[in-house]
C-alpha cells in the first residue's frame, strides 16, 4: 500500500472539505477521459488507415470535437461545480459560533469570539471546534498575506491584510486536523502549520467553559512566573491571570495543553520546550523569537516546567 | 583448527571464479561472532561479495543473500532489512560460501557514502593490484576496527591472521603483535592510521587476467583485537531505523543537531555524532548501550542535574534511538 494514502486533500472529513474532494475527483474523471480521447484521435492520426484520417482532418471533426464539445462539456462542469460547491459559498445566518484566526509572521492568533463578536478566549495556533456544527473563521492578517488551509476541512481562503474572509469548516468526527499556510508569507512559511482538533459537543463545552473561566483567574506568583518575567518573555507574550501580556507573541495561556510548538511543527514535551526557549532559531530559521543563550540549564528547565503547567 | 583458517582455505581454493573485494564492518563482526558463539570478534572474517557481471549465468545473488542472513543471523536480519536495502542489491553474496560456512557469512551494510575509511581504501588498493580496475567497494561504515588485509593466492593459504587471532582472542589488546615473518605487518587504525599488506602475490610474466581471476580472494581478517566502541555497543534487538523515527517524533532534534537528521537541528544541547566512539554520556557514566538507552529516556535518573529533561518515549523506543545514535557518523 502507498504510505500517506490517501493524502488529506482527498480524504474530507466535514461537508465542505467533501464536496471539493467530490468535484476534484470529477474534475480528475472528465480530464482522464478526454486525454483518452485525444489520445486514441492522436493513434488514428498516426496509424490509422487512410479513410479514418481523411475523416479526423475534415472540418466537422474541428467544429465538433474542437469547439462544440469543449462548451458543452466545460459549461456543464461549470453549473455542475458551482452547484456541488454552493454550501461553500451559502449565506451566513448569524448564529454561528464565530472564531477569529489572524496570521501573523509565522504563528496563527486565534480568538473565540462571544454572539457579540467580542474575543473570549485567546489561544494561538490550535483550533478547537465542535463537532457536527459549522464554525465561521474570520480570517485576517496582521502583516503580509496568508492562506488558512485545513485540508481535510475545506478549501483553502487566503487572510488579506485589512480584510476580513469568511469561511466556514466542519467535522463529522473528533480527530485532529493539519493545517499549514497556503500561501509563502517570507523566511519560514513552511515551518508555519497549525492543527484543528474536533470535540464532541459535550467535551468542547467543558473545555471552553474552562478556558474562559481561566481567562479572569489571577495566577499566584512562581518561580517560573518571576523568571518568565525576568528574562524578558512577557514582553512578547501573554499569559491570562499574570502581569505578562505582551501581545507580539503567542498566547501562552494554554501553550501546556497544546500538541505541537512553534506553529504546528514540533511535538510538545519538555524537551522540546527547552530547546524552543533555548533557541528557536535553529529549529525555525528566521522566526521572531530570539535565542534565549543566557539562560542557564536550571532556568530552562524551571521555564519549561512552568510553560508545561500552563494548560 | 580455528574456523577463519577453514574459510580461508575453502575460499582460496573453491570460488576462484568469484571476484570479490571485502571490508569488516564492526556491526556485522560482531553479529556473525554471536551466531557463532564466541564472545569476542576476534578472528572471525567478513567480506563483501561482488560477482561478476553476466558471467555464467550467475546466481541469484540477492535472494541467496536474504536466505543466508534469515537462516543464520536473524537478529541481524531484521536489522538489515529493515534499513538500508540496497546493500542488498548491489552486493550480492555467493552461494557456496553461504552454504558450506554459513557462519562466517554475514551481510555487510553499506555504511554511509563519502566516507571511506582506512578498511574501504585498502580494499579499493588490494583489488587494483589484483587486476580489477573499476572495482567497488564500499566506504568503511567507521575505520574503528584494525584490520589485516591478505591477499591470498591460490591454495596458499596465511594462517597470520587466525593464529594472531587464536592467540589474543578474548583479551584486550590494543597493539596487534603479527608473527608474519617477512612483509607481514600491522598496526591498529587509532595507534598507526596507515595500512601496509602483505602481498605473498605478485604478478609475474605470464599471468594474465585470466589468472589473476583465480587470485582475487580477498579477504580482510579482522585481526587486531582492538574493541571497537561500537562492538561493545551491539544492540541486536533494536532497530536504528525505527529509532530514527522515534527521534522525530520525540523531537530530540530541537536541542541536539544530530547526524542524518535533516531538521531541526537544535542548538541546545550537544551534536551527536560519532557516538560509538564516545567515552563518556553527558561526561559522566560510561557509554554503553544501556546507559545511553536509559540516559535518552529518563536522563535525570541516570546524571542527576543534566538539563536534558526526560523524554516521552518507550523503553523500546529508547533503545531505538540509542542503536541510531550509534550509527552517527563524524
Amino acid at each position: 500500500m502507498l504510505e500517506g494514502w490517501p493524502p488529506p486533500v482527498f480524504d474530507p472529513a466535514g461537508p465542505y472539505a467533501t464536496s471539493i474532494t467530490l468535484l476534484a475527483w470529477v474534475l480528475l474523471a472528465m480530464s482522464a477521459v478526454v486525454l483518452l480521447v485525444v489520445l486514441a484521435a492522436l493513434y488514428v492520426a498516426l496509424f490509422g488507415n487512410p479513410r479514418l484520417r481523411s475523416r479526423l482532418g475534415g472540418t466537422a471533426v474541428v467544429w465538433i470535437g474542437g469547439i462544440a464539445f469543449p462548451v458543452v462539456v466545460l459549461t456543464l462542469l461549470l453549473f455542475y461545480g458551482l452547484s456541488l460547491t454552493r454550501n461553500l459559498s451559502a449565506p451566513l445566518h448569524g448564529d454561528e459560533m464565530r472564531v477569529r484566526v489572524t496570521g501573523e509572521m509565522w504563528w496563527w492568533r486565534i480568538a473565540y469570539l462571544d454572539g457579540g463578536g467580542r474575543p473570549v478566549v485567546h489561544d494561538a495556533n490550535e483550533l478547537h471546534i465542535p463537532v457536527g456544527r459549522a464554525v465561521v473563521l474570520e480570517l485576517e492578517s496582521a502583516d503580509v498575506i496568508h492562506s488558512f488551509w485545513v485540508p481535510r476541512l475545506s478549501g483553502k481562503l487566503d487572510m488579506i491584510p485589512g480584510r476580513r474572509n469568511l469561511m466556514r469548516i466542519q467535522a463529522d468526527e473528533p480527530g485532529i486536523f493539519g493545517g499549514q499556510c497556503a500561501e509563502y508569507c517570507g523566511g519560514p512559511h513552511a515551518l508555519m502549520g497549525f492543527r484543528v482538533t474536533a470535540h464532541r459537543p459535550e467535551d468542547y463545552a467543558r473545555l471552553m467553559e474552562a478556558r474562559i473561566a481561566r481567562e479572569s483567574a489571577v495566577m499566584s506568583s512562581s518561580r517560573g512566573a518571576r523568571l518568565f518575567h525576568d528574562a524578558g518573555c512577557a514582553a512578547c507574550h501573554r499569559i491570562a491571570g499574570t502581569d505578562a501580556n505582551g501581545l507580539a507573541g503567542p498566547d501562552l495561556t494554554h501553550v501546556g495543553s497544546r500538541r505541537t510548538l512553534g506553529a504546528g511543527i514540533l511535538p510538545n514535551n519538555r524537551g522540546t520546550m527547552m530547546g524552543w526557549i533555548g533557541n528557536s532559531q535553529a529549529i525555525k530559521p528566521g522566526n521572531r523569537m530570539p535565542p534565549y543563550t543566557v539562560l542557564s540549564g536550571d532556568d530552562l528547565t524551571a521555564l519549561a516546567a512552568y510553560l508545561e503547567a500552563q494548560r | 583448527m580455528l574456523p577463519l583458517m577453514h574459510l580461508l582455505e575453502e575460499v582460496g581454493g573453491r570460488l576462484s571464479g568469484e571476484w570479490r573485494v571485502g571490508r569488516a564492518n564492526p556491526f556485522t563482526q560482531r553479529a556473525v561472532a554471536a551466531c557463532a558463539g564466541r564472545e569476542t570478534t576476534a578472528g572471525v572474517t567478513l567480506r563483501i561479495e561482488q560477482r561478476r557481471p553476466r558471467r555464467r549465468g550467475g546466481f541469484r545473488g540477492r535472494e541467496r543473500h536474504v536466505r543466508i542472513i534469515k537462516d543464520h543471523c536473524p537478529s541481524l536480519a531484521r536489522r538489515q532489512l529493515a534499513g538500508n536495502k540496497g546493500h542488498l542489491l548491489v552486493m550480492p553474496s555467493p552461494v557456496r560460501i553461504g552454504d558450506q560456512l554459513p557462519l562466517q557469512i554475514a551481510c555487510v551494510e553499506t555504511g554511509q557514502p563519502g566516507r571511506p575509511g582506512a578498511v574501504a581504501r585498502s580494499v579499493e588498493r588490494m583489488a587494483r593490484k589484483a587486476g580489477i580496475g573499476g572495482a567497488s567497494h564500499a566506504p568503511a561504515q567507521r575505520d574503528q576496527p584494525a584490520c589485516l588485509g591478505k591477499l591470498i593466492g591460490g591454495t596458499r593459504i596465511s594462517h597470520g591472521a587466525a593464529s594472531h587471532a587464536r592467540k589474543c582472542a578474548g583479551r584486550h589488546c590494543r597493539q596487534q603483535q603479527t608473527r608474519e615473518p617477512v612483509h607481514a605487518s600491522g598496526g591498529t587504525v587509532r595507534a598507526r592510521p596507515r595500512f601496509r599488506f602483505r602481498e605473498p602475490f605478485a604478478p609475474t610474466k605470464g599471468q594474465g587476467l585470466a589468472d589473476a581471476r583465480i587470485l582475487l580472494p580477498l579477504v580482510l581478517a579482522a585481526g587486531a583485537c582492538v574493541e571497537a566502541p561500537d562492538q561493545r555497543q551491539f544492540m541486536p534487538f533494536a532497530d536504528a531505523a525505527r529509532g530514527e523515527r522515534a527521534i522525530e517524533s520525540a523531537g530530540c532534534a530541537s536541542c541536539h543537531t544530530i547526524d542524518g537528521i535533516r531538521w531541526p537541528q537544535g542548538r541546545v544541547g550537544p551534536r551527536l555524532q560519532g557516538f560509538a566512539d564516545r567515552a563518556l554520556i553527558a561526561g559522566r557514566v560510561p557509554n554503553t548501550p544501556e546507559n545511553l538507552s536509559a540516559f535518552v529516556r529518563d536522563a535525570p535518573d541516570l546524571v542527576p542535574g543534566t538539563t536534558m529533561p526526560a523524554m516521552p518515549i518507550s523503553e523500546r523506543e529508547a533503545r531505538d534511538i540509542a542503536a541510531f545514535l550509534y550509527r552517527t557518523q563524524g
